[in-house]
């Protein structure tokens, strides 16, 4: 069990990146925001159990649906979401946007448009922490869709021979863009999948913070010693399209609605309130300083300069 | 008040219709509540009300723009409804 | 394996000089692990099992006994994991050689080659540092078949953010490695396996030779043969028959075919005026095509004949001896296409 301590602070994380991923929903809409974007609602108790207990010199590597990843390993709005528009301001100077942002200063070393495409980067990561013994270790969120892609299963089984540092995060929430998970992959819980690679492999209910935490804990603790990789499955239903505009035609409507009965940040509430914590100042509080916080960072954004096509070719090569 | 929009979907940036308001103008709605369908290029697709509010709508079926243009709005009370109301 | 000719130099195989590059390289900076499958040989067995292959061609034997199990790793059979891996060392602060073992295989892991390695550094807006190399060898000749054949120079050659290496000589081999391997981007070095036998100068203290610049394996007035990797001692063999009929080639190595020295070529081609590209790869957007139109472009005026070009036959690498020899560029396609190009008024 954690503490009620734990789960109030949790509470504010993950309420702040609700509260931005629904603002980017927002912003998306007026069509000034170049490109597309896929927001992480619903899946916060995942970056924020995890992220939340990792060094800032931990390393992960996320997906094209990276926000909530970034917020949860301390990275700043503002960078981000001149990133999102594709400013030269923006954390990548623009040349990357939602589905590559990167923050190497607080070990994101990157969103991954390629489905697994960050998987094998992260036990690369591991590798050189082990090498260079440095107390590091990585983490790789990915999801159900990804769990099907041969590098994830040469990564479980690299990482298990090599006893690598590393966390495997797979993110189910049932859906691979159109996809159900339930007809694509072979067994119901792909956790089992671990036990193919000697390694644990746990499921977690992601819209049960604590339990959430717990597991992350654990994971995150075996890898610092030594002990080798984790497979986490952290399970909670899609509540939104796979990208922001996705009208989800090929899904029905009762099982979207009921997606949002098992929101993680609604049910932490409850728990909150039965434990006598003002929630409601709490909400307010945080409401109030990302709110500014994302007023600010979209008139920047807006404002800001695009990047100069003279730097075009820039950060092709280092020199 | 807020403003209801025609949204961008994915990566389409070109104009789209307001195929047919959903609920009729003047009406309470809930959060979550499908307010109009919209269509770009081949798609149909309803928009969910974003907010509560009394809807206004300042556009009719049919209705072609840019993504991103306002075409109603969600307010909070019956004075600010007839306040938009009369400018038009 | 390494004959003295002097304090300064010594007769090394390519292959030799490869080996004593890597280690080098390892010596010196801490970093320079090396990973890929059988590199080491016997992997989990320990010695003397362990370490007794050194890779396919021995280019990696030695290193285990030297630096350890932590910074020489035979790898399972997961080129997309591995390469993967080798990318996440690289922006972790390590600077991994991988062994691919052919060409052809990468293909396995051609995202990560592709949409990791070559633009990571890109689409982070300069916060990713690669510091990779990835060693495969290439080529045909010795009869290995389609799927063991490939050198795909044009296809990596293609990429933005890959540097891509191909030596020629020892020499080349010695000091273009050991630049690759200092180079801070992710470096493709491509080894013919027809030149791992082959002998020639190296400076006995291993040294970096600077990757974007050619050398002129030897000096003419009449035509320019310009060659990628191995073809430079067919070129060599070429220009000796020609010189036998009074004509003069200049041979080159391109040596990087990213960065390519095209100011380089260009001083070259402006002097001799006729232009012969040598490249083992199938003819359609070839490294010799992407030449040919850029010096067509720059000395349009001053080339007293269309370029002329030898690449291999537009099929997949043939397995019988007569088809694979049909297949190749050879000295004779060579000397023919230098004829041709001397010939045109």
């Amino acid at each position: 069990m954690i503490s009620i301590k734990t789960l109030e602070q949790s509470f504010r994380e993950m309420l702040r990146i609700r509260l931005f991923e629904e603002r980017v929903r927002r912003e998306f809409g007026k069509g000034d925001m170049p490109g597309f974007v896929h927001v992480y609602v619903g899946a916060e108790a995942i970056a924020v159990a995890v992220c939340g207990q990792l060094e800032k010199t931990d390393m992960i590597t996320s997906t094209h649906r990276g926000h909530g990843h970034c917020l949860a390993k301390g990275v700043e709005v503002a960078p981000m979401v001149a990133e999102l528009y594709g400013r030269e301001s923006g954390l990548c100077h623009g040349r990357g946007g939602s589905m590559h942002i990167a923050d190497f200063s607080k070990g994101v070393l990157g969103a991954n448009a390629i489905v697994g495409g960050g998987i094998g980067l992260a036990v690369g990561a591991a590798l050189a922490a082990q090498t260079l013994k440095d107390g590091r270790i990585a983490v790789t969120f990915f999801g159900d869709g990804a769990s099907n892609q041969g590098v994830l299963h040469e990564s479980m089984n690299l990482a298990s021979i090599w006893k690598l540092p590393v966390v495997f995060v797979c993110e189910n929430n049932g859906w691979a863009e159109s996809t159900p998970a339930s007809y694509s992959i072979s067994v119901s819980d792909i956790a089992t999948r671990a036990a193919g690679y000697s390694m644990p492999g746990v499921v977690v209910d992601a819209t049960d913070y604590g339990a959430m935490h717990i597991a992350a804990e654990q994971a995150i603790s075996r890898a610092r010693v030594g002990d080798g990789p984790t497979f986490i499955e952290a399970k909670f239903p899609r509540q939104v399209g796979h990208y922001v505009g996705d009208g989800e035609a090929y899904r029905n409507r009762d099982e979207r609605k009921n997606a949002r009965d098992s929101d993680v940040i609604s049910k932490t509430r409850l728990v909150l309130e039965s434990q006598g914590v003002d929630v409601i100042s709490i909400v307010s509080e945080t409401e109030n300083q990302i709110i500014k916080e994302l007023d600010s960072a979209f008139d920047a954004a807006r404002q800001g300069k695009w990047p100069s096509t003279d730097e075009l070719e820039k950060y092709v090569y280092s020199s | 008040m807020l403003e209801v929009i025609m949204p961008k979907q994915g990566m389409y940036e070109g104009d789209v219709t307001l195929i047919r308001w959903l609920i009729p103008d003047g009406t309470d709605v809930l959060v979550g509540d499908v307010l109009f369908t919209m269509e770009n290029e081949k798609v149909e697709i309803d928009i969910e009300a974003e907010d509560a509010g009394i809807l206004v709508q300042s556009q009719e079926d049919g209705f072609v723009a840019a993504v991103g243009t306002v075409i109603g709005y969600l307010v909070t009370t019956r004075a600010e409804y007839d306040q938009i109301k009369a400018k038009k | 394996m390494s004959t003295a000719v002097s304090d300064q130099i010594v007769e090394k195989s390519f292959l030799q000089a490869l080996n004593d590059a890597i280690a080098f390289s390892m010596r010196n900076d801490s970093q320079v692990i090396v990973l890929g499958e059988d590199i080491a040989g016997g992997a989990g067995q320990g010695t003397p099992l362990e370490g007794s292959m050194g890779g396919t061609f021995g280019v990696t034997k030695g290193l285990l006994e030297e630096f350890g199990k932590d910074r020489v790793r035979d790898t399972p059979i997961s080129e997309a994991g591995i390469t993967a891996a080798t990318v996440g060392a690289a922006m972790a602060g390590m600077r991994p050689v991988l062994d691919l073992m052919w060409a052809s295989f990468a293909p396995n892991c051609f995202d990560q080659i592709l949409n990791q390695a070559a633009k990571l550094r890109f689409m982070s807006g300069g916060q990713a540092k690669i510091p990779l190399v990835i060693r495969m060898a290439v080529g045909g000749g010795l009869r290995a078949a389609a799927q063991h054949s490939d050198t795909l120079y044009p296809l990596f050659t293609h990429l933005p953010g890959l540097k891509v290496v191909v030596p020629a000589t020892p020499a080349e081999a010695s000091g273009l490695l050991i630049a690759s391997i200092n180079d801070d981007n992710p470096v493709i070095f491509l080894e013919h396996m027809a030149l791992y036998r082959t002998t020639g100068l190296v400076p006995v203290k291993p040294e970096a030779m600077r990757l974007g610049k050619l050398g002129v394996l030897r000096p003419g007035t009449d035509l320019t043969i310009a060659c990628v990797g191995q073809a430079a001692l067919l070129g060599i063999e070429a220009a000796e028959i020609l010189a036998r009929e009074g004509i003069d080639a200049e041979v080159i190595s391109l040596r990087t075919l990213q960065p390519l020295d095209l100011d380089g070529l260009v001083a070259c081609v402006s002097k001799t005026q006729r232009l012969v590209i040598v490249e083992e790869s199938p003819p359609r957007c070839s490294v010799s095509a992407d030449i040919a139109a850029s010096i067509s472009e720059l000395l349009f005026g001053k080339l007293l004949a269309p370029i002329g070009r030898v690449n291999s036959a537009a099929t997949p690498v043939p397995f019988s001896p007569p088809l694979e020899d049909a297949y190749l560029p050879s000295v004779a396609k060579i000397v023919n296409k230098c004829k041709v190009v001397l010939s045109a008024v």
